[in-house]
């Protein structure tokens, strides 16, 4: 599917500043070099927008949002006119930290199925230098775009349903994993008034679910890197994450990180992007911890513990216990620098 | 489409996507909040293509209400949890939001404050992905689920009231009307009182639970 429609429009940051103007936009070529440029992001958006958003209800509790009713306006009435309420959206959620834009609007309709891609590229810099027969023209310009893909965002919405369908779409933010979270909601909560569409709760239910059954099922080996996965999660929190990118960062083996997987009930949503909630996640992954006055730790899944670790009582009037365990040892490390 | 295409395509959907669909829905739900207290039921049913056709072909002011009744009706899986007092209701309704995707939330009540009738808590939600597989046939498969939260007393009132006066053909008489409105009313102060109640009671024994609970020894319970 090729673009039919492709209209593109210079957003100026005007977040809180009291006179936005519009921007006029252009409806583009569907042929020649740029529009070759543009067609190569419209295709690869299939891929690379992966991040599952939907837009939130109304506040009032209604099936509307504002964002998707100027996402159906356009693709209902493509035109400059309806564009230009998404560049004005955009604009008017646009700090001038997120600076100039240029957004591209890119549809396409085929066998009743329709296709938007709305992409911001922000404002580059960089010198245009122009040979005269006897002179050298060297300009700074501040408006380059496409040159640098590393803060390029784009949104993809697929469907045919105007009514059950365009509710849900697919995000690629590339600022979304940078610290600041301001920037990272600039496109998704500002201007599409989305969210991830899993919720934190659930997202982190879903994992902590997999990984203490994995726990259960997991070969030996496998199964210790899945209860120091677990340990480590706290330090997550907070933080939006996939199932994926979780396995990744904590550099589980392949072995454990099937056994992980094989525990999610589809799949296709190790890929689906949610904040993991401290709570939610101990809740549904709870480790025991306990810790002895002599510096000895012991950690397994809490239910689980006690089969692990026999507790016998030594002194009531001084709390002195004795646990022991036996099992094979199938790792033992020093963590930390020698001093 | 046709009436009969449409009957055609209902069918197809229900016995292959919706049935499915809806038992595993159940266990999604009973998973999440099954072990919350004051839950008495959480049920999940796909629409009956009967009920489904009846629906798609009602008419609002003369005019065909839907006009593309397959993608339209988001009830076509129902979910239910019924609650005991209306302080559960509630707080069921502040968790739901927390787990699903809503694209709707409403708080069903008679037109007008001097009325009585149906009571709920209504959300139009995004199916979860965890209950989808490749065994169902993705065209068959809805966007959306319709979740209702309702107290024991609304609960027994909606089926009762279904079964017995909510019927389009049924033209009822005053006395009817009167008698229906009437047990509406009942369950709307049981649950009124249920809720005072709770607050009173279940408050107490939270305090005794605390004062006479000790390390290690499971606190009483009267």
């Amino acid at each position: 599917m090729q673009p039919t429609t492709l209209l593109s429009y210079l957003v100026h940051p005007h977040k809180s500043l009291l006179i936005p103007s519009d921007s006029p936009g252009a409806s583009l070529p569907l042929s020649g070099t740029l529009f070759g440029m543009l067609n190569v992001v419209f295709d690869k958006s299939d891929n690379e927008c992966d991040i599952p958003v939907r837009f939130v209800m109304s506040p009032e509790g209604e099936q509307s949002n504002v964002a998707r009713d100027l996402v159906l306006a356009f693709i209902d009435g493509p035109t400059l006119k309806t564009g230009r309420s998404l560049a004005n959206r955009l604009r008017d959620c646009t700090t001038l930290k997120s600076g100039l834009g240029l957004l591209f609007l890119m549809l396409a309709s085929q066998d009743g199925k329709t296709k938007l891609v709305i992409s911001r590229f922000p404002a580059e810099e960089g010198i245009l230098a122009e040979e005269a027969k006897t002179i050298l023209k060297v300009e700074f310009i501040e408006r380059i775009f496409m040159k640098n893909a590393a803060s390029y965002k784009a949104a993809l919405y697929q469907g045919s349903s105007p009514d059950s369908d365009f509710w849900a779409g697919f995000v690629i933010d590339r600022q979304l994993n940078r610290s600041s979270d301001q920037i990272a909601n600039y496109w998704i909560s500002d201007f599409l008034a989305s969210d991830f569409k899993t919720t934190s709760k659930a997202g982190t239910r879903r994992l902590a679910i997999a990984l203490r059954e994995a726990t259960q099922t997991a070969p030996l080996p496998a199964k210790q890197e899945i209860v120091a996965a677990i340990a480590l999660a706290k330090g997550m929190s907070g933080k939006s994450l996939s199932m994926v990118s979780f396995l990744q960062q904590l550099s589980l083996s392949d072995e454990a990180q099937a056994a992980i997987i094989a525990r999610v009930p589809n799949p296709d949503l190790i890929g689906d992007t949610f904040i993991l909630d401290q709570e939610e996640f101990l809740q549904n992954a709870p480790l025991a911890m306990v810790e002895l006055d002599t510096g000895g730790i012991m950690l397994a899944p809490s239910d689980r513990f006690s089969d692990t670790f026999e507790r016998e009582l030594l002194d009531s009037k001084s709390d002195r216990y004795r646990f022991t365990t036996e099992g094979r040892v199938v790792d033992e490390r020093l963590r930390g620098r020698r001093p | 489409m046709t009436p009969d295409e449409l009957a055609d395509l209902y069918r197809a959907r229900h016995s292959k996507a919706l049935l499915p669909l809806a038992d595993r829905l159940e266990r999604h739900i009973q998973g999440i909040f099954g072990g919350k207290r004051h839950i008495d039921r959480i049920s999940a049913r796909a629409k009956s293509p009967e009920r489904f056709i009846e629906k798609a072909f009602k008419l609002e002011s003369g005019s065909p209400k839907y006009s593309d009744p397959i993608n339209q009706i988001q009830d076509q899986l129902g979910a239910r949890i019924v609650a005991f007092y209306l302080s559960d209701r509630d707080a069921l309704a502040t968790l739901v939001k927390d787990y699903f995707a809503p694209i709707e939330e409403k708080q069903i009540v008679p037109d007008t404050p001097d009325r009585f009738g149906y009571e709920g808590k209504h959300f139009v939600l995004f199916l979860p992905g965890d209950i989808l597989s490749k065994d169902i046939p993705e065209q068959h498969i809805p966007t959306f689920f319709e979740l209702q939260i309702q107290t024991l007393f609304q609960h027994a009132w909606g089926e009762a009231n279904h079964d017995l006066a909510y019927k389009p053909f049924l033209d009822l008489s005053a006395d009817q009307q009167r008698k229906v409105a009437f047990t509406a009313a009942q369950a709307w102060g049981a649950d009124l009182i249920f809720e005072e109640l709770a607050n009173e009671l279940l408050l107490h024994r939270c305090r005794l639970t605390t004062r006479w609970s000790r390390p290690g020894q499971p606190g009483v319970w009267l």
